[in-house]
């Protein structure tokens, strides 16, 4: 495999775990506001979905030297402005998964409590919305890159 | 003694943590953008990946400085307190800091 393939495949891999992730974390986003109290599936999902974040994030900063090498810098030759969203891409990428784990972990250690579901459902909230323009971002910016022809 | 899954310092712990990850990265962003002047591509190549590792292995030290500080000097009245305002912390620091993100990419 060659390394631009190779590079082709964790890009995705990195993408699709991290559109899988959001969607998980939209579970306990949505039922921390319309369930009382903490179901076992809220909590389960709000671990799945930011272990399911952390790991393409991981993938993402493995990738991260290579794409600064071959697409952003030939994106910044061409005076395409796809390089500076994905700047924002990474930015955001950082607050999604941070507030995401906090707010997993806001759920096992305060969540019995309304003030602790409060907290975490504000981080997780925060955490989806980041990721969203993230995601849209990291699509925009592959399809300037990698253009199918 | 909290019980557990009832522990207000440790939540206030969190959310503290989790918003002074995302307010350390943006003042770090924003102070690099201040201080930059244009490189040449082959200087951002060159440096490229260096600084985001470093803004997030430092907004990670100080989300967890912060996170085992507050954990260990909050009094459980004052966690309260924290977390009861949780919401409108996370919303009046992650949306401006965000706007800022994508105004300064």
């Amino acid at each position: 495999m060659s390394p631009g393939q190779l590079f082709a495949l964790v890009e995705r891999l990195h993408g699709h775990l991290a559109v899988l992730g959001l969607a998980v974390l939209l579970h306990p986003v949505i039922t921390l506001r319309t369930r009382p109290g903490l179901a076992l599936w809220t909590r389960r999902t709000a671990d799945l979905g930011a272990l399911l974040l952390l790991v393409p994030f991981g993938l993402g900063w493995w990738i991260y030297p290579a794409y600064r090498a071959e697409p952003k810098l030939r994106l910044y030759a061409l005076g395409d402005p796809a390089w500076l969203w994905f700047e924002s891409k990474e930015h955001l990428a950082a607050f999604t998964v941070g507030l995401a784990v906090a707010g997993a972990l806001t759920l096992h250690v305060d969540g019995r409590t309304s003030r602790g579901r409060r907290a975490a459902w504000a981080m997780l909230l925060a955490a989806w919305i980041c990721g969203a323009i993230t995601a849209v971002l990291g699509v925009l910016v592959a399809a300037r890159a990698t253009p199918a022809w | 003694m909290s019980r557990p899954g009832q522990d207000p310092r440790a939540s206030a712990a969190l959310l503290l943590a989790g918003l002074t990850l995302v307010l350390s990265y943006t003042a770090q962003r924003l102070y690099a953008w201040t201080i930059s002047v244009p490189s040449p591509p082959t200087e951002i190549l060159a440096a490229a990946h260096i600084p985001y590792f470093w803004r997030v292995g430092l907004s990670v030290l100080h989300a967890v400085l912060v996170g085992a500080l507050a954990h260990g000097l909050l009094e459980p009245s004052r966690a309260v307190a924290v977390v009861d305002r949780g919401p409108w912390l996370v919303l009046l620091t992650v949306l401006p800091c965000a706007v800022a993100m994508v105004v300064v990419p």
